[in-house]
């Protein structure tokens, strides 16, 4: 295996999820922000799909890698592995869909449930395009996130509207996390995501899990 | 006695056997007598006498011009029969009386065989006068036949005077013919035609039309008969000097025209003697000339070494000047009226049909042998320039042999040397000097004596080394062999050939089609078309298409791609990652030209057989003719299938080579990281990326080589047998959790091809399936359960798989040891382990 195959282009390395319900226009909003493109036909996605972009905050190359989900997933068990080492989330919903914005609720404990507890979180409401067909008032979801201390941003993957800004908003949120998280905790903190952030240069930040990381769940085997 | 004269019907019966004259003195006997023959049954005997000169009896008259009957001055001898046609019984007495008074001095003359100045003086100047009373005479002539003894008497005497008449006419004609006195000529002729003597016209008519001899002798065979056979601007086939065939045929139609003016002056319309003359003239001039010509053409193809039995491919040229020769370009005739060239158009299609059958019994054979030889010419080609071609390779690689054994001690470098030839061999240039260079100074001519000799000294130090060397040698002239097989796959079929011999066969369809205008001949026109068509497509598969798609399929078998792969390694090659299946590739071409010649024979079929109506589609679609089209379509499209079959078979021994070569055993089983240990790039691993690349190198060859249907078939076929390609390696890998993401990208990576690129729907499911079962590596091995759980759910994988297959998939878990008792429970709701004997 050559070394091409492993990055040392970037200081930090954020896991994000994009939750929320099929249809809600994840996919598009994670292509539009990494690669500016959008499908207008896009097929709902079958499990998991990755993709990266770097950015830039404080001199420091953060490389964003996003996971994108089905939101159909009815398994605990993957979707906990989708979670599992994320810093970062976007519970998406489509502004034209009530239920959709419904259903962030749900899309909020599971991850509280199943991701670190500092994770940083964005609601986002999608689809702003389609204004005369909104069905979720700004100011409601707006409370909704403030209530729930999440970052909000209503976007249009469509024509691009607020894309950079919610994805940056949220990375640059994680930065500041990670950075008082490492100044809190020193280097004590072994088990914690942001392992040796501190190195300022090559791969600092692993987000595989540790095998024997202690958290709620699945912490109980026993019949 | 005298009281049979008082019977009316004896008196009667009397009186009509009797001469004019014995019946007027009858009359006389007494008044018994002459009461009997008065009235009516007088006027019955002179009825009956006009009668017998072909004149009609009527019962009326009035349509009669009174005046006619009182006029008796003028009635001459040359008209009274056109004034008097028809007669009442009434009339006939007086009538008779009008002829007799013209022509009775004439029988008393005949009668008495008193012929010396036989017409008046006012006729004796005037021969075509003398015949109409000559004519007249003879109508005449046959009212005396109630009297046979005067009329047979009259009739002899009148046959002969008639002879010596004609006769002198024929003198007379022939003397003024001679002093060119072609008026006189004409008015004899009518003379002639006048007493019905119209073969004594003709006759002498042809006595003046003959031939000169030196017209019939047909120019020799070099100045009629082109060696080379083909015109260079129209690409047709041409026979002859036109140029000069031209020039002979002129002279004949020139003499022609010369008679039909002939026939003109002298028959004026009278009476068509040329068409006679000209049937005659076709019948006995033109088929001696067709059939020395033929004769002659024969003997000159034989002298030139070609096969003389194609002598009839002449015909149709010849045919189509005889009709330009000697009908197009002959002048109008007034003797023959206006139909003339329709009559003698028909004339020489009727006298040269059999010729134009003969010929296109023969063409067709000609025609077979013709495109045979051509496919077997090229066969012989290109079997000559491989063989040329290995030759020379194999030569260039003992050239080495030879400049490697001599320096023999320098082995150490061989390697590396032999590798050097292997790829250039190749691209030796014609004459070989690149390899001479490489290898010895030696020039092309003693490169023999260098094979013979290194050769030899092969044999004299036939240690390990050379023995090694060899082997090399062998192998590096076996995959050169291989590659050159490879690029002369395409050779095998020449699409020029086959667009040459189909232009050859519209030519030969057309030449053959040109007789339609011979109606009667229409139905063998369409038969020998047809054959033409079915010779055309039967040779070319026989004797191209299928030997080549044969051939190219052995090459297909043969073709390993791992030997080749190896090859490569070990020789280090500067091609290249070889990413191509090559005989696929090449086939795919092969496939394109056969495609090609398909549809050349549907244009040729629509264009050319369907409008000259050769072939009613409708009507004939049971035709062997459509389904010999039918069946070669078949045959490729098998020969397509069959090849494509082992194409995708090679196709997928290379894509399970990458999988076993290039998928690194921690590609989806990741050592853990260490602090400082970089983190790779979540994207799909080399071994992905290179399948990918294979596959989408291959699956796009046929668009626009062969119909929609294939295409969908043949990439069909590769996504499912790489979808079982996948279910094989991932069932020989081993996945951890944190290698899942790899595994995840590289399944995302087949999927995106397949539903993306591919676009075939029916396989796309299959891949969905391969995304599910990569989630089985994701699951943390504390959710050993939810694991057991979610395998249990077939629904999950869109019933891809058995639930034995996902269990066999699971059990690549790097953990399962770990994780297979909980799984198992949640199974079989209990696991193996907790079996016990009861």
């Amino acid at each position: 295996m050559s070394s091409e195959d492993y990055g040392y282009d970037y200081d930090l390395l954020f896991k994000i999820v994009l939750i929320g319900d099929s249809g809600v226009g994840k996919s598009n909003l994670l292509s539009r922000f990494t690669k500016n493109e959008f499908n207008m036909d896009s097929k709902s996605t079958i499990g998991v799909e990755f993709a990266t972009r770097t950015l830039e905050i404080d001199g420091k190359r953060i490389k964003a890698q996003i996971w994108d989900t089905a939101g159909q997933e009815r398994y605990r068990a993957i979707t906990s592995a989708y979670y599992r080492g994320a810093v970062g989330a976007l519970i998406v919903y489509d502004i034209s869909k009530s239920s959709s914005y419904e259903n962030c609720n749900h899309w909020l404990s599971e991850l509280r449930e199943n991701a670190d507890d500092n994770v940083a979180v964005g609601l986002i409401g999608n689809k702003s395009d389609l204004a005369h067909l909104r069905a979720v008032p700004t100011e409601e979801a707006k409370t909704f996130a403030q209530e729930n201390q999440l970052l909000f941003t209503e976007t249009s993957a469509l024509n691009s509207e607020n894309v950079d800004k919610a994805f940056e908003e949220l990375i640059n949120t994680i930065y500041q996390k990670v950075s008082k998280h490492q100044m809190d905790l020193g280097e004590s903190n072994a088990n914690g995501n942001a392992n040796g952030a501190s190195a300022p240069n090559g791969p600092t930040i692993s987000l595989t899990p540790t095998p024997n990381e202690n958290k709620k769940g699945s912490a109980n085997n026993c019949c | 006695m005298d009281n049979i004269l008082k019977v009316p019907e004896i008196v009667t019966n009397i009186a009509s056997f009797l001469s004019i004259a014995d019946y007027l003195s009858f009359q006389q006997v007494n008044k018994q007598v002459y009461t009997i023959i008065n009235g009516k049954n007088d006027s019955n005997y002179w009825s009956l006498k006009l009668t017998r000169m072909g004149l009609k009896r009527v019962y009326s008259n009035e349509t009669k011009d009174v005046n006619l009957l009182n006029e008796n001055d003028d009635d001459s001898p040359l008209c009274i029969f056109e004034v008097y046609k028809s007669f009442t019984s009434q009339e006939s007495k007086r009538i008779f009386k009008k002829f007799y008074r013209c022509y009775s001095s004439y029988a008393r003359k005949l009668y008495n065989n008193n012929l010396a100045n036989f017409f008046p003086a006012s006729y004796s100047d005037d021969p075509l006068k003398q015949t109409r009373i000559l004519n007249s005479i003879k109508r005449y002539n046959f009212s005396n036949k109630n009297d046979m003894e005067t009329f047979s008497r009259i009739d002899t005497n009148f046959n002969i005077l008639r002879e010596i008449f004609i006769n002198s006419v024929l003198k007379e004609t022939e003397l003024n013919y001679q002093s060119n006195n072609l008026a006189a000529v004409a008015r004899f002729m009518k003379i002639l035609l006048t007493s019905n003597e119209e073969s004594n016209a003709i006759e002498f008519f042809k006595s003046k039309a003959d031939l000169p001899p030196t017209l019939t002798i047909i120019p020799s065979k070099d100045r009629l008969f082109w060696e080379e056979q083909t015109n260079e601007s129209s690409g047709k086939a041409v026979v002859f000097n036109s140029k000069n065939l031209d020039e002979y045929f002129n002279q004949l139609r020139d003499f022609m025209n010369e008679k039909i003016k002939l026939a003109d002056i002298l028959f004026k319309d009278e009476f068509p003697v040329i068409l006679q003359f000209i049937e005659s003239f076709i019948q006995d001039v033109l088929l001696d000339i067709l059939n020395n010509i033929l004769l002659s053409y024969s003997e000159f193809l034989k002298a030139n070494g070609k096969d003389c039995k194609a002598n009839y491919e002449c015909v149709p040229e010849l045919y189509f000047t005889f009709i330009k020769k000697f009908d197009t370009e002959l002048n109008n005739s007034v003797n023959a009226g206006p139909t003339f060239h329709k009559v003698v158009h028909d004339l020489l299609n009727l006298y040269l049909e059999p010729f134009v059958v003969n010929y296109m019994n023969q063409t067709t054979r000609v025609f077979e042998s013709l495109i045979c030889s051509q496919l077997a010419n090229y066969d012989i080609q290109v079997q000559n320039k491989e063989r040329e071609q290995n030759e020379k390779l194999y030569n260039s690689l003992k050239g080495q042999t030879d400049a490697t054994s001599t320096d023999n001690t320098v082995s150490s470098n061989n390697q590396s040397t032999v590798a050097e030839i292997s790829i250039n061999a190749p691209d030796t240039d014609p004459k070989g000097k690149s390899i001479s260079q490489l290898g010895h100074s030696t020039n092309i001519s003693d490169d023999k004596l260098d094979f013979l000799s290194s050769f030899t000294k092969i044999f004299k130090f036939s240690n390990n080394e050379n023995q090694k060397l060899k082997q090399q040698l062998q192998i590096a002239y076996n995959l050169n062999l291989i590659s050159n097989n490879l690029q002369n796959i395409k050779s095998l079929i020449s699409l020029d050939l086959c667009y040459k011999i189909l232009h050859e066969t519209s030519e030969k369809t057309d030449e053959i089609y040109k007789f339609h205008t011979i109606e009667s001949l229409l139905p063998l026109i369409k038969l020998r078309c047809q054959e033409i068509f079915k010779i055309l497509i039967t040779q070319l598969n026989t004797n191209h298409v299928k030997p080549a798609f044969e051939k190219a399929i052995t090459l297909l078998q043969k073709y390993n791609p791992n030997e080749i792969e190896q090859i490569e390694i070990k020789f280090d090659s500067l091609s290249p990652a070889n990413t191509q299946v090559e005989p696929l590739v090449q086939f795919t071409e092969l496939i394109n030209i056969g495609d090609i010649i398909l549809q050349m024979i549907s244009i040729f079929y629509k264009n050319e057989l369907i409008p000259k109506k050769i072939i009613d589609k409708n009507k004939d679609f049971l035709n062997d003719v459509i389904q010999l089209k039918k069946n070669f379509e078949t045959s490729i499209d098998d020969f397509v299938a069959e090849g494509l079959n082992i194409g995708i078979n090679k196709l997928m021994d290379e894509v399970s080579f990458v999988f076993k070569t290039m998928q690194l055993p921690d590609d989806y089983n990741p050592s853990l990281p260490s602090i400082n240990s970089p983190i790779r790039d979540i994207k799909p691993t080399k071994c992905a990326v290179r399948v990918v690349e294979l596959l989408s190198n291959h699956c796009f060859l046929l668009t626009g080589a062969t119909d929609k249907g294939t295409i969908d078939v043949y990439q069909q076929e590769i996504g499912e047998r790489f979808f079982n390609e996948i279910v094989k390696h991932l069932k020989k890998s081993f996945i951890s959790t944190e290698g899942a993401i790899w595994l995840i990208c590289d399944l995302n990576y087949f999927y995106d091809f397949i539903a993306n690129k591919l676009k075939q729907k029916n396989v796309v499911p299959y891949f969905v399936g391969l995304k599910s079962i990569g989630q089985l590596y994701i699951i943390s091995s504390k959710d050993s359960k939810e694991l057991g759980k979610l395998i249990s759910d077939l629904g999950k994988f869109n019933g891809i798989f058995t639930q034995e297959e996902i269990y066999e998939f699971v059990q690549r878990r790097s953990d399962w040891v770990r994780v297979r008792k909980d799984v198992e429970k949640v199974m079989y709701g209990l696991g193996i382990r907790d079996c016990c004997i009861m």
